[in-house]
């Protein structure tokens, strides 16, 4: 097992945004997480990744207890992440904002831009390498988002809503991107609403609501869950209003 | 026992001066979000208006108080609209820089129009004393004190009780759900920024009558004034009031028992281990 | 090629760092050349500062406690115990370190408006003591260098072997800033400068590399002060420690363009001759000299906040693109 995440919960003040979550993610595996808005899902992310600290739980990441590491040292270990609302660093170039990444296991300058260099191709960015990264669009602001995780070598990317406010086509190009991705030996764990694509993309699929875990299963199986279907469209207005 | 007393309420009475001078910078810095290195300009541009207004009209301080806070007032407002408003949406570096460079501007302002010379405004009341029991104080000192308090208590209610005030509370809590409720978030602004400088202002009055003007006399002011409100919580009027009281008794007593070069000292310390320990003020809740 | 050059690399740029030296022997008399002492004295000092403040966008007004320990520790073992300047000045980089180490570590931590305020108070703290320990410092009577040229005392007469010193100082915080940028460590500041959390999940300890940093730069201004101990020959803790010199470093910094390693050269090239000239010029009207300066800063903070290093590339890249124009339009 790459990951296993151990009854991880974690409070704000009384209130628990994920409580007693489990799961397990194999090596090479693309795992799907979703739920309705508010289901703790991005908070699971900043758990695992070291962003907020575990109120209870256990986080192993390829045999070391993470738990308590902070996010630095985690990115070293092998875990990057994309964030929903993206964060370039706005007056680097492209290039540059992947080769902060691309430091991450090397300090030689030419290494770093090697690995910088791939990670843009892999995401189709290769050709805005010296544009300034505040000039880039949604698109290609959500290509350099996971870009810049590739570039820290990761063996385990958790992407948080690369397809959102994404055009069609554009979505289907992420897809392939992902797919890509993920063929090149990285396991993934992705959270994302458009159902279309998380479906073809993950083998399995784990469903958080209200901050629990309620099934995790095939595709398929998530797809026909009662209970799921309740998730969803109880709180389907809900979801509008946020 | 008589001489510590007398300690502690001198330390008291500068106190009530410098929370004053404190307020407004805890009202810029929670509301619009600046941290004003110029501020403590303002208190001496307040000292040598009211020597202005003295020396030409031969107006005492008090008599010229409403005059000099309207001016300090249009000062205020000037600032805001010329310089502050265009850079509310900057990055913080580029605003304190922005205040810095205002502030070097505004002494050396001074420095051109009135030397480097002290200021003093001699008044009858200048060495009056009072005596309470067994204290002697200084009267204008005491009637520093309790106008100072008296402001400041009165900004604490207008937030609290009016509507301008509930609004700049709103904006210092969440500026964009205020401006999400109807709040003109611009004009608020503008309204603190006026508001602290009037203050700071007024410190400056009630002080020319026992202390000199001279162009740095603000520096010293905006540093304690910074020491002041980051006691205090940053952005908390009480807290500006309660932090100003105490480092007024601070510096007292480190005057009285290690010597006047070590008050400032003192307060420095104080300070950094505020900000190392209690980061959100010594009364805030982390 | 030659728009390659200018465009691409720094080469232009260092030929100005280096051709610079010219400009003291050109100069007429001592009080020119004194300007450009000052000059390149004053762009490696901005240069430092710029060093971790300008790459990581977090603001030190306190950074000229630094250049009061280089300044009064070399003073200092040179007037007590006779040592070379040239060994005080490392004795003063291995305090400022020491120092940047301790402020660091509880400072360092502290966000945004805390940080920059803390600087302050370090820097007050250390003057208000320089000013109390009256035994070793002398206070605010402040410290004289007597005049005894030689080498060894960093002490010479004319201003041309200053010049050079000034001139070496400045080239290499160049150098060092150079190589920062193309470094992990430079990266790795500039993005956390940007966005700490996004740089901290690419895997930058952020403390460890604003630590570094800070260190550095507190070093390399500490051996300014030194420099400066020995040309100006005389210290006091307000003229040295005070906040204005600290304004100083950032309004170079800043009128060139913060985060670049030319920037705080080229702010200096153009403001400090100024500044010194306006300072020589109107000596009559005390106070215009300094109310000019804070209007520049205020003027480029309001119109220019990027400086004027890419306001240059822009007018270069502008020049170049007419004469590829014109070179085409003429090739038809």
């Amino acid at each position: 097992m790459l990951l296993q995440i151990e009854s991880v919960t974690k409070k704000f003040g009384g209130l628990s945004a994920v409580s007693g979550v489990s799961f397990e993610v194999e090596q090479g595996a693309v795992i799907g997480l979703i739920g309705p808005n508010g289901a703790g899902k991005t908070t699971l992310f900043n758990c695992i990744n070291g962003t907020l600290p575990i109120t209870e739980g256990k986080v192993i990441f390829d045999g070391n207890d993470i738990t308590r590491k902070k996010s630095h040292e985690i990115a070293k270990l092998g875990i990057a992440r994309s964030y929903q609302i993206v964060q370039p660093f706005g007056n680097m170039t492209t290039l540059q904002n992947a080769m902060v990444g691309g430091f991450c296991k090397t300090t030689v300058y030419k290494e770093a831009e090697a690995i910088a260099l791939k990670s843009l191709e892999l995401v189709h960015l290769d050709h805005k390498k010296d544009v300034v990264a505040k000039h880039l669009n949604l698109g290609e602001r959500k290509k350099l988002e996971i870009a810049k995780a590739l570039s820290t070598q990761p063996k385990l990317l958790l992407l948080d809503e690369v397809m959102a406010g994404l055009t069609p086509i554009e979505v289907q190009e992420m897809v392939r991107i992902i797919n890509s991705i993920n063929a090149s030996g990285v396991t993934l764990i992705i959270i994302e609403h458009i159902m279309e694509a998380i479906m073809s993309l993950s083998g399995r699929i784990v469903v958080l609501n209200f901050g629990k875990k309620i099934m995790e299963g095939t595709p398929e199986e998530v797809s026909t869950n009662q209970q799921v279907i309740e998730a969803y469209f109880g709180v389907e207005d809900g979801e509008q209003d946020a | 026992m008589e001489q510590i007393l007398q300690v502690l309420i001198s330390g008291i009475l500068s106190g009530g001066i410098y929370a004053l001078a404190s307020v407004g910078l805890a009202l810029i810095f929670g509301v619009v979000g600046l941290v004003n290195f110029a501020h403590g300009e303002y208190l001496m541009l307040a000292m040598y208006f009211a020597y202005w207004l003295y020396n030409m009209a031969g107006m005492d301080p008090y008599q010229s108080l409403l005059i000099n806070l309207a001016i300090m007032a249009v000062v205020g407002y000037i600032t805001f609209k010329v310089i502050m408003e265009r850079v509310l949406d900057s990055d913080h570096s580029i605003q304190m820089l922005l205040t810095l460079a205002l502030s070097m501007v505004l002494q050396n302002l001074a420095l051109m129009l009135w030397k480097a010379d002290y200021r003093n405004i001699r008044i009858d009341i200048t060495n009056d004393t009072m005596n309470l029991g067994f204290l002697t104080l200084n009267t204008p000192r005491v009637l520093a004190f309790i106008i100072a308090i008296g402001a400041s208590v009165l900004l604490y209610l207008y937030l609290q009780k009016t509507f301008t005030g509930a609004a700049m509370r709103a904006i210092s809590q969440n500026g964009k759900a205020a401006q999400l409720m109807g709040i003109n978030i611009k004009k608020t602004y503008g309204l603190a920024f006026v508001i602290g400088t009037t203050l700071v202002g007024l410190a400056g009055l009630l002080l020319s009558p026992i202390y000199p003007a001279y162009p740095t006399v603000g520096a010293s002011f905006s540093t304690l004034a910074f020491i002041v409100v980051v006691l205090g919580g940053l952005s908390s009027v009480p807290g500006a009031i309660v932090g100003g009281l105490l480092i007024g008794v601070i510096e007292s007593f480190a005057g009285y028992f290690a010597g006047a070069a070590y008050q400032q000292a003192a307060y420095f310390l104080l300070f950094i281990l505020v900000l190392i320990f209690k980061p959100n003020g010594l009364f805030g809740r982390s | 090629m030659i728009k390659k050059l200018l465009l691409k690399n720094n080469s232009v740029l260092w030929i100005i760092a280096i051709g610079s030296i010219i400009v003291p022997f050109l100069l007429p008399n001592r009080y020119f050349q004194d300007i450009a002492v000052m000059t390149f004295l004053w762009a490696g000092l901005a240069v430092s500062w710029n060093l971790y403040s300008g790459y990581c966008n977090r603001l030190s007004i306190g950074h000229a406690a630094f250049l009061g320990i280089g300044a009064y520790t070399s003073t200092l073992l040179y007037l007590n115990f006779g040592i070379s300047p040239w060994i005080g000045m490392l004795a003063g980089g291995v305090i400022s370190a020491v120092a940047a180490l301790i402020i660091g570590g509880t400072t360092l931590r502290l966000k945004g408006t805390f940080f920059v305020l803390s600087t302050i108070a370090f820097a007050k703290i250390l003057e208000v003591m320089t000013v109390t320990s009256k035994d070793i410092t002398q206070g605010s009577l402040g410290l004289m260098v007597p005049f005894q040229p030689s080498f060894l005392n960093m002490i010479w007469h004319g201003k041309i072997p200053y010049a050079i010193l000034t001139w070496l100082y400045m080239l290499i915080v160049l150098l060092i800033s150079v190589r920062l940028e193309k470094s992990k460590l430079g990266y790795s500041l500039i993005a956390l400068g940007e966005n700490q959390q996004a740089a901290e999940n690419l895997g930058v300890n952020s403390t460890r590399t604003m630590m570094i940093a800070f260190v550095m730069s507190a070093v390399l201004t500490s051996f300014g002060g030194t420099i400066f101990a020995q040309y100006v020959m005389f210290i006091e803790p307000t003229s040295v420690m005070g906040m204005s010199n600290s304004i100083n470093f950032i309004l170079l910094a800043i009128a060139g363009g913060l985060g670049t390693a030319f920037g705080p050269m080229i702010g200096s090239f153009i403001l400090t001759p100024i500044s010194n000239l306006l300072r020589g010029y109107l000596a009559g009207i005390s106070g215009l000299h300094g109310f000019i300066l804070g209007m520049v800063l205020i003027v480029i903070l309001l119109y220019r906040p990027d400086g004027i290093l890419p306001q240059l590339r822009v007018l270069a890249r502008r020049i170049f693109a007419k004469t590829d124009k014109s070179s085409k339009s003429k090739g038809v």
